[in-house]
């Protein structure tokens, strides 16, 4: 009698080679997923960018500065610097708070995890008749697996 | 009888023992479970994607929407840098819009949305937008942090993404 049909070693044999070719056909969702974290950390980047922009147009013009690479780093800001501090819900700067782990745990422990820093590159042009104005590069660098990224943004601050 | 043991002895025996069905069963559960921690893990992971991109451009769209009008406000009624010259924040934005209208821009905690309304300059009760400007906030701060109060930062998490903005009054 000839057999027909599949035995059960067959068939468990098909299901191991399906499921182990499914698997890794799946990981594109994962990639998506990590392309979701990417588009997520240019976006704060940029708005660290704007936000330092919006600032110097309120800085004393030669309070303006170069800030070195590799930058400041924005969580456990130094006081003076664009995130230090950060906010204050009381009438007095007794209530001072910073991008500390004990007053922001949560924004702590994102700008930690990518190490999120900003750096300034200021260049002076001067018109020779008193007038001039300061070229600020804001770059803001962070980390993704062990990649270092970048964003950067340049304003142009007049004295007036 | 005889008949009997010959028909025994040459019929071959055909499908499959309950040993084997319960090996199959046995290898069939250990992949399925696999394979089925593996899609729970997943779809926990696209929700927290979804979550995160939801909240982004929920940011995004807040913020352009406030910073329009903070942008070409005349002037910010509160918060204000206290006496002492230390930065003051708030939950809540009140300003001088271009129009010379009072708005207010505020955070109700307890539905955990942010809202907009138009306060009257004299006696009458505040207008309120029918739709909130955003859903889901968990924090919103704003900060006054230039003694010329020419200056509100923004800061905001919705579904575990981060906003950081802050206005210049160009007006002011």
């Amino acid at each position: 009698m000839k057999k027909s049909g599949f035995s059960l070693l067959e068939i468990v044999i098909a299901i191991s080679l399906a499921v182990t070719i499914f698997i890794p056909a799946m990981n594109m969702f994962s990639t998506a997923g990590q392309a979701v974290y990417k588009t997520r950390n240019f976006s704060f980047a940029n708005s660290v960018a704007r936000r330092i922009s919006q600032r110097l147009m309120v800085m004393p013009f030669e309070d303006i500065e170069e800030v070195p690479l590799p930058g400041v780093a924005l969580c456990d800001a130094p006081d003076g610097s664009f995130f230090g501090p950060f906010f204050n819900n009381t009438a007095s700067s007794a209530g001072l708070r910073r991008i500390t782990q004990v007053d922001m745990p949560e924004f702590y422990d994102y700008l930690e995890r990518y190490n999120f820093r900003y750096s300034l590159s200021v260049s002076n042009v001067s018109f020779g008749d008193g007038d001039e104005i300061k070229s600020v590069g804001i770059l803001i660098t962070w980390n993704e697996t062990d990649k270092a990224m970048m964003s950067r943004l340049y304003v142009y601050v007049p004295t007036l | 009888m005889f008949m009997y043991q010959l028909f025994k002895k040459t019929k071959k025996r055909s499908g499959i023992t309950l040993v084997e069905i319960m090996v199959g069963s046995a290898i069939l559960a250990f992949i399925g479970g696999i394979v089925g921690h593996w899609f729970f893990m997943q779809r926990q992971y696209q929700r927290r994607i979804f979550e995160i991109s939801d909240g982004q451009q929920s940011i995004r769209q807040t913020s352009w929407a406030m910073m329009q009008e903070l942008r070409t406000a005349r002037s910010v009624l509160f918060p204000r840098l206290n006496p002492d010259n230390s930065i003051h924040s708030d939950s809540k934005v009140v300003f001088k819009s271009f129009s010379g209208d009072v708005i207010c821009y505020y955070y109700n905690a307890s539905q955990r949305e942010i809202r907009r309304c138009k306060i009257p300059n004299g006696p009458g009760a505040p207008e309120f937008d029918p739709e909130p400007i955003a859903k889901d906030v968990s924090q919103i701060i704003f900060t006054a942090s230039d003694d010329g109060n020419r200056l509100i930062d923004i800061f905001m998490e919705i579904k575990g993404s981060f906003g950081l903005e802050s206005v210049y009054l160009m007006n002011e």
